[in-house]
């Protein structure tokens, strides 16, 4: 045997790019994959946001529809505003 | 072997030891990758992916003009997994912030169960504030609230939904397929903290809101039957009350109030009884309403005319064994004043002239004894016992509203069907259904159910019902000046179900509508066992009168009160002579307001057109020029009053 005469040869330029190609493609895999997971993070919240404003949205529908309510518009016309309902014959029509 | 002479024997040994490492990674990667590949992926997925089911907003519920009756919010629950709680006495925090006593916590957390509700549906506040705290095994899900926010207005219609977003009641009930929505899910990945993000998109199968119905009812009008009926009811000191009303052109329901009511956002507690919609769910004998079906069925059948006149036996007439007493005792009457004054005898006569068989016949013609039909839970078809098994007094105790049962609402769409020219129309409430995208899913349209009795008969029947809130009738506390109104009052005695017979209380009621020549809506006044007066006309009518001014109001019927002869004395006497005729000169409107210059032209009998707000600060024709017959007033107002030229 001998051993002395191994040597390592230059490798070539196809095998280098080859290499250089599927590290290349893995990185990029990492990195859309960490795009792909940090875009993941935004629409999560998003939908969050979406959803949180929904709610309000809705709770806003609420308070709304609660003041707008004839109970309520009745206390406030009586109350704070001194209005009572017209007698017989104030409500006049217009021509 | 020199160091030289070695470097190639190490460099092949370490090749040999990495090529066999690799290989041994290689052939692991394989069996991971190819052998066991499938399960470990099933696995993984398991610990980072889920589905997260997503509640749809039940739909709302709201008024034929769109304002909302019952409507859905967000609102998280909070629950607790025991076993994964630390133990370190951390977790005493989420009942504080919930407000939850120690004990009730205490009995939660010693659950053996591993998931328990903590509080449902909680305040966003308190929610906040328990984030805050972080403690594992403490979670939130999120859930649908139901908010009614008119409180108890239409309580007995909508109903109510339960925690579970699942229709208990009324409309809730009966529509609960359309306003629940499907569920949806969304998948989502964890990372190694456990937070959520949506690897693959917001495209999964969404939750969709319920659909949104959309009823008949018209809240003002609501509303005013109400309070109207709530004022009413603490007045006579009755039991309860109702007050139904319908556009009898279409068969809508636009209000149905009753009293007691409760507020679905705070139901705990509430007798059953409260919660049930009596106008359909209920029946009772409904007295001398009864008398206009029967003069309608008569009248039609030409059994009698009515002109034709009946002695009234003085309020005394023997019939099949028994008395029939009025209230008063009355002689000779035509068909109208027996209606007029609701004469017990003179309807029995009446009855007697039509005979059982037809009677019986228009009555279920009008709709007795059968469900109308109406798109609400739980209707009854009140009580017509067969034509085979009427005794002989049933025929005038029928003629009277005595020996049957109706409800509510069968009452007043028959009354309908005379309002309506003759046609009953089937009555319904939801007007139409619309998903979460605008489209209409269901949409009820008017129906006609039958013809009862011609035209030209529930014309005359009109007119008979108009003498009845005239100044001799039964109810001129119904009337309203400047609006024709047509009706009938009824005393009752209620049933007594306990003992049988009758009891000592009395159902007092008023159904009509108006305008008589042109009807628009029917109304249904009930005061259930009143104490301060018992009788339809005193205790019932003031509500449908009341009612009816504002109903007035809020349908554009015109209602035009008398002249003010005071009023008109007054105009001649501010020197502008006698009232305008064709070719006199007009009165001076200037300076006035437009009250004031409406009010001044209707006591002249002239017609105005009117520009502008305020002051009347120009008209034409001037005061004392000519003008043509029929020529209107041109007045032109302004805020500054400043008469022009």
């Amino acid at each position: 045997m001998k051993l002395q005469h191994w040597t390592f040869a230059r490798p070539s330029r196809v095998a280098l790019a080859w290499v250089a190609a599927l590290m290349g493609a893995g990185a990029l895999q990492v990195w859309l994959h960490l795009q792909a997971t940090e875009v993941g993070y935004q629409l999560s919240a998003l939908h969050k946001l979406i959803d949180r404003l929904a709610a309000e949205g809705s709770d806003l529908e609420v308070e709304l529809a609660t003041m707008k309510s004839p109970t309520s518009l009745d206390a406030v016309a009586r109350a704070r505003l001194g209005l009572r309902p017209p007698r017989d014959g104030q409500i006049v029509g217009l021509p | 072997m020199n160091a030289h002479q070695r470097r190639p024997v190490r460099l092949g040994t370490a090749s040999v030891v990495i090529g066999a490492v690799l290989a041994v990674v290689a052939l692991r990667l394989c069996q991971l990758a190819l052998v066991d590949g499938h399960r470990l992926a099933s696995l993984a997925r398991r610990q980072h992916s889920e589905t997260e089911q997503l509640t749809p907003l039940r739909g709302a519920i709201l008024d034929r003009f769109g304002d909302p009756l019952a409507l859905s919010t967000r609102a998280d629950s909070v629950f607790v997994r025991p076993s994964k709680l630390p133990g370190d006495g951390s977790e005493a925090a989420v009942a504080r912030e919930l407000r939850i006593s120690r004990g009730q916590w205490l009995r939660k957390v010693s659950s053996t169960s591993p998931f328990t509700w903590i509080k449902r549906q909680a305040n966003p506040v308190d929610l906040d504030r328990l984030r805050a705290l972080n403690i594992p095994g403490v979670g939130t899900v999120p859930e649908v609230r139901r908010f009614y926010p008119h409180g108890r207005m239409a309580a007995s219609v909508i109903g109510f939904a339960g925690i579970d977003s699942q229709g208990l009641e009324g409309i809730e009930l009966a529509y609960d397929g359309y306003l629940r929505g499907p569920t949806g899910e969304m998948a989502v990945e964890r990372d190694a903290r456990g937070r959520k993000f949506l690897a693959a998109g917001i495209d999964g199968d969404r939750a969709r809101q319920g659909a949104n119905v959309v009823l008949t009812l018209d809240s003002s009008l609501q509303y005013a039957a109400e309070s109207e009926l709530d004022r009413r009811v603490a007045e006579t000191r009755a039991k309860g009350g109702l007050v139904l009303m319908l556009d009898p052109r279409r068969g809508e329901i636009l209000a149905l109030a009753q009293n007691p009511s409760f507020d679905p956002n705070a139901r705990g507690g509430v007798d059953a009884e409260v919660r049930r919609n009596r106008a359909v769910a209920d029946a009772y004998e409904p007295g001398s309403t009864m008398k206009a079906l029967l003069a309608s069925a008569a009248l039609d059948q030409r059994a009698v005319s009515a002109s034709d006149r009946f002695f009234c036996e003085d309020g005394h007439y023997r019939y099949a064994g028994h008395t029939i007493h009025d209230h008063h005792g009355y002689g000779v009457l035509s068909v109208a004043q027996i209606l007029q004054v609701s004469s017990n005898v003179g309807a029995t006569k009446i009855a007697e002239r039509l005979g059982a068989k037809s009677y019986y016949q228009a009555l279920r013609s009008f709709g007795l004894g059968s469900a109308t039909g109406v798109d609400l839970a739980g209707e009854q078809a009140g009580i017509l016992r067969p034509l085979s098994a009427w005794k002989s007094i049933d025929l005038a105790t029928a003629s009277f509203g005595h020996g049957l049962a109706v409800t509510p609402l069968q009452l007043a769409a028959a009354y309908g069907a005379i309002a309506n020219g003759g046609i009953l129309m089937r009555p319904y409430i939801v007007k139409r259904v619309v998903d979460d995208g605008g489209e209409v899913v269901l949409e009820n349209q008017p129906t006609v159910l039958r013809r009862v009795v011609s035209q030209a008969t529930a014309r005359q029947v009109t007119q008979i019902l108009e003498g009845v809130v005239a100044p001799k009738g039964t109810a001129p506390l119904a009337s309203v000046p400047g609006l024709k109104i047509a009706g009938k009052t009824g005393t009752a005695q209620k049933v007594d179900f306990v003992h049988g017979g009758y009891s000592r209380g009395r159902i007092a009621s008023f159904v009509g509508y108006f305008p008589a020549d042109d009807p628009q809506l029917v109304m249904l006044v009930i005061i259930d066992e009143p104490q301060t007066t018992i009788w339809g006309g005193t205790a019932a009518a003031p509500v449908f009168r009341s009612i009816a001014l504002a109903a007035a109001e809020r349908l554009s019927i015109p209602v035009e009160p008398p002249v003010d002869d005071e009023l008109a004395a007054s105009v001649q006497q501010q020197g502008n002579s006698a009232p305008a005729t064709a070719t006199s000169p007009p009165a001076s409107f200037l300076g006035l307001s437009l009250r004031e210059a409406l009010e001044r032209a209707r006591a002249l009998g002239v017609t105005v057109d009117v520009v502008g707000s305020g002051y009347v600060v120009h008209q034409d024709p001037r005061s004392g020029a000519p003008m043509g017959a029929d020529q209107p007033i041109r007045l032109q107002l302004d805020a500054s009053g400043e008469p022009l030229g």
